[in-house]
Parts: structure tokens; sequence; C-alpha cells
């Protein structure tokens, strides 16, 4: 006990060095600031920043930490995903706070034994005696051109397991203050970014620059109000959204997929009667599978149209770019599926 | 050991009796590996075992009443209920669990040993040395994770003993044994 508060009185040293920072930061540099005040990090190929610093922005996150904080702190290790998380967790048994960065989290699938039956389970299987607080980050889902294996969303493979917290920020401001509330968590917090966003830029208020800014987690964002049709997305969807036109959305960003921010999603469907989800995983069994089903069951009545989901196609990511467009939500996807729940204008069997 | 022989064998009348069910994993004829070693270990060294940890459980003193109480379905046993026979954790006693995957329990043994030498390395707790124990069968040999573990603990030099309880049995088949010698590292079987 005594040692973590140690850990907490250097991780409140680090905050009165920070340098001064610009209005707009980018998504990758906000969860980067985020991550001074972990107390150590477990990646590999950290040797290999430079060749990927351009194309895995997951990197770009970390370099920097390393050449401060040094190899004491910032661990670069084998590649072996399932001894290195392993590790992990057992430095988060005995008190540590271990942030472990898949290079994207289709190799967290090599851990997924120690992601959930080491770290989501052993609160409750303890009754309550080891806490985990441990956080597994890393880019999700569809890059460009990378091929089926290195593809694939696990939302929601992580959000059906009871012990896991499961977040997704979409932009700088979320990054900044999820990673923040997940590092805090005392409880093991899958936090699932997005390789394509890390270049983007955001603008941010000078709250969320502020040192000790943080988003609870469990609570969505209505990130555009509206009236015709509700609109949920998370991670880079939610950026597809805010571009589309036409019809008055409200489109809520869900920023945690478990636990599911249930209310404020009701609310919105009772007030606009209309249900859209998007999510870029496989269809079956999804976000938007857990979102409508949560909907039928509590606002039922107020919805004048079926649920609408959109999702990614139900085959294996293509290579090809043409196909790879096809197989991730486009805007036009999701334009044609609020027409259809605003208007019915075209039957649902005729779209399959 | 005793303590440990009687126990496991009243757990095979219990469980025969019908009063325990689901899996039980009993220690008999092994005492003396983890008896022996636990007995060296001070109170804050910690361990991480499989399945077969009643017996660890017990040598770390954990009280046997609690232990068979959790076997029992009581409330008021070590983990209320909700652990069962393969997962008995204790904060007090450091027992980091057993774990029901073969090699499960290496890495989180592995992470105890990093924060061991983490709190002595970068937190600066000079008087830091605890030592981490993982307990498993000769099966497990086989498993990726305990080569993973094998190779970073020798690299970072971590306070950590790996214990391969060779009882010739991995799960249903009977092995040979492969006799492992790397560089950096003591391989006890």
């Amino acid at each position: 006990m005594l040692a973590i508060a140690r850990q907490r009185m250097l991780g409140q040293s680090f905050k009165k060095i920070l340098p001064a920072v610009s209005v707009l930061r980018s998504y990758s540099s906000a969860a980067k600031q985020v991550i001074f005040f972990t107390f150590f990090i477990l990646a590999h190929n950290l040797m290999h920043t430079d060749m990927v610093g351009e194309y895995q922005g997951a990197y770009k996150i970390t370099k920097g930490l390393l050449e401060k904080y040094g190899p004491e702190r910032v661990l670069d290790t084998p590649i072996t995903e399932a001894g290195f998380t392993g590790i992990g967790v057992g430095a988060a048994y005995y008190g540590l706070k271990p942030v472990v960065e898949f290079m994207t989290f289709n190799f967290s699938m090599q851990a997924i034994d120690h992601i959930i039956n080491s770290a989501a389970k052993s609160n409750y299987m303890s009754a309550g005696q080891i806490s985990v607080p441990i956080v597994f980050r890393g880019p999700n889902g569809a890059a460009a051109g990378v091929g089926a294996q290195h593809s694939q969303c696990y939302a929601v493979w992580y959000a059906s397991c009871p012990g896991l917290k499961v977040l997704s920020p979409y932009n700088s401001e979320d990054a900044r203050g999820l990673l923040k509330a997940a590092i805090r968590d005392p409880d093991p917090v899958v936090f699932l970014e997005n390789e394509l966003l890390y270049g983007e830029s955001f603008p941010v208020s000078d709250e969320v620059l502020d040192s000790s800014f943080c988003l609870p987690i469990g609570k969505a964002k209505i990130e555009r109000e509206g009236k015709d049709a509700t609109i949920t997305a998370f991670s880079k969807m939610a950026a597809e959204m805010l571009e589309k036109d036409g019809i008055c959305a409200e489109v809520i960003n869900l920023r945690s997929i478990r636990p599911l921010d249930r209310a404020t999603i009701n609310a919105s469907v009772r007030k606009t009667n209309r249900l859209i989800t998007v999510e870029e995983g496989f269809p079956q069994h999804g976000v938007g599978a857990e979102i409508c089903a949560s909907v039928v069951e509590e606002s039922f009545s107020y919805l004048d149209a079926p649920v609408e989901r959109i999702a990614g196609a139900d085959v294996p990511m293509p290579y090809a770019a043409n196909l790879e467009r096809m197989a991730v939500p486009q805007v036009e996807d999701i334009v044609r599926a609020a027409k259809r729940a605003c208007y019915r204008s075209v039957p649902l069997a005729a779209t399959a | 050991m005793v303590l440990g022989r009687a126990f496991e064998d009243k757990c095979a009348q219990m469980y025969y009796y019908r009063k325990m069910f689901g899996f039980v994993h009993l220690y008999n004829g092994q005492e003396a590996v983890s008896t022996g070693f636990i007995k060296l270990l001070k109170q804050q060294d910690s361990i991480a075992c499989t399945y077969r940890d009643h017996v660890q459980a017990l040598s770390e003193g954990i009280p046997a009443r609690a232990i068979l109480s959790e076997l029992l379905d009581k409330a008021t046993s070590c983990c209320r209920g909700q652990g069962g026979s393969m997962h008995i954790f204790s904060r007090e006693h450091n027992m980091l669990g057993g774990f029901a995957f073969i090699g499960e329990g290496i890495p989180i043994g592995t992470g105890a040993a990093f924060t061991s030498k983490y709190k002595r390395e970068v937190l600066k707790e000079a008087d830091c040395d605890h030592v981490t124990l993982a307990f498993f069968g000769d099966g497990t040999c086989n498993n990726g994770q305990f080569y993973e573990c094998l190779n970073m603990a020798a690299l970072w030099k971590f306070p950590f003993v790996f214990v391969v309880e060779n009882n010739l049995w991995a799960i249903l088949f009977l092995r040979f044994i492969r006799k492992d010698q790397l560089s950096g590292c003591w391989v006890f079987m």
C-alpha cells in the first residue's frame, strides 16, 4: 500500500514538468501526454520505432517516453504477447499500474487468455482480494491495406466479458480523458484506439489541456443534437458520421463500449424514435446488436421504425483497396440506412 | 505435509459423497515439493500455481477451514465460493492464484517477480527482496508461455523460481521428461 502511495506521489511530480501545449492536439500526442503519468509500459518492437513511426502511429505515442523515462519504465519486450501480457497482469496483481501496448489488437489474441482469465476474472474469483489496475491499449479495427489478419475489430470480443472495461476514443479529447480514466481505474481496461486517427488533429479546449482532465467511464457523448434519428458510433465511425448531412440526426459517440451508456442511448431514441447503429466490426453479435436489444428492452414503444444496423461486411477483410472500401461502412451506406429508417422508402429485404 | 495429505484425502472422500463437484485436482504424492519450497519463503514472497493448488495454499498459511469451505461453496470461505478448487487466491498470504490453464500462472508469477525488481531498482526500495515461485507440472514444459517466461526472466534477471513438479503425467498422457538447461537460469525438475 505504501508503495502505491509513493507511486502516486511520483505521478504528481511529473505533472509539474509538463511543457506548455498548443491548442490543436493530435490524437496520438493527447494519448502520449497521459502516458507520462503511467508507471511503466510494456510494448514489443520499440526497436522498430523509426521504421514504423509513420505507418504505425502507436509507436509515436511511446517513443518520446522511452527517451524521457528510460528502459526501466518503458520496456521493450521480446515478441511474446502471452508472456509479456501475463507479466503485466502479474505486476498489476502486486500493486503496479502497467500499460501494455499491442502492436494492434489482432496480436492481443495471442494474449487473450491473460486479458480475460487472469485480468478480467481475478477480482471476482478472489472475492475482491486481487485488484488488477492494468490498461491494454493499441490500435483496433481496419487500417489501410493490411489484410484480413491485421484488420479485425475486437470491441465486441472484450465487451462481452464481465470484469473488463472497454473504451474507444474518437478524438483527442476522448483520447486524453479516457486514457487517464483508464489508467486511474482499479480494474482492467481495454483501450481500443484507431490507427487511421493517430495523425489527425482536433481542436481542444483549455479544459482538455489541463493536466487533471479526465472523462468518466461509461458515459457516451452526444456529438451533435438532432431530432430525426439517433445514430450511435464509436472510434473512426464517429468521424464518418459527422460528415453526413441531410437528415437531422443525433450523433452519439459511445466512448465506452463496456459499460454501455444505455441511459443516454435510450433517452435519445425516445426523443427521435429511430435508431441506426454504426460500427466497423463484423455484423453478427456486434455492438449494434447489443444496442438494438437494449433499446427494444427499454424503449420499444418509442420506436417508429425497425433499428438499422450498419457494420462491416461479413467477410475477412480483403486486401485490394477497392474491396477494402466496400468491406467497411462508408458515408453513403449510413445515409441510405438513415433514409430507410426515416422514410421506409425501400423495403429492408431489397437491400440485403 | 501430513496436513496436506489428510486434506486431500478428505477432499476425495467429500467428492465421492457428492458434497463436492466440478473439478478437484488432488496433490497426493507431491506434498514434499511445495511444502519444502514454501517453508523457505518469507511472508512477502509470493507464489502462483496451477489448478492443483490446495496444498500450496495450506503451506502458505491459508487456514484449512477456509479452503475446504471454498470447495464446499460456503460464503465464509477464502473466496466466498466464487473461485472454487482451481482458483484459491489470498492477498494476505501472497498466493496469486491457482490458474486453470497450464502455463497461465507462470507469466503472472514472472510479473510479480518483475514488480520486486522494479520496486528495488526504480522505486528505490532497497530492502525489497521478494521472491516469487511458480509451481507447474512437467506437461507445462511443452507450453509456449513457459519458454517465453524463461527467456524474459533470464533476460531481465528476475528473482523468480520455476518449480517443475514432475509427476510423469501431462493431463491424461504419460510424458517423457525433457530436461532443459538454459544459460542464466536454474530449472528445478
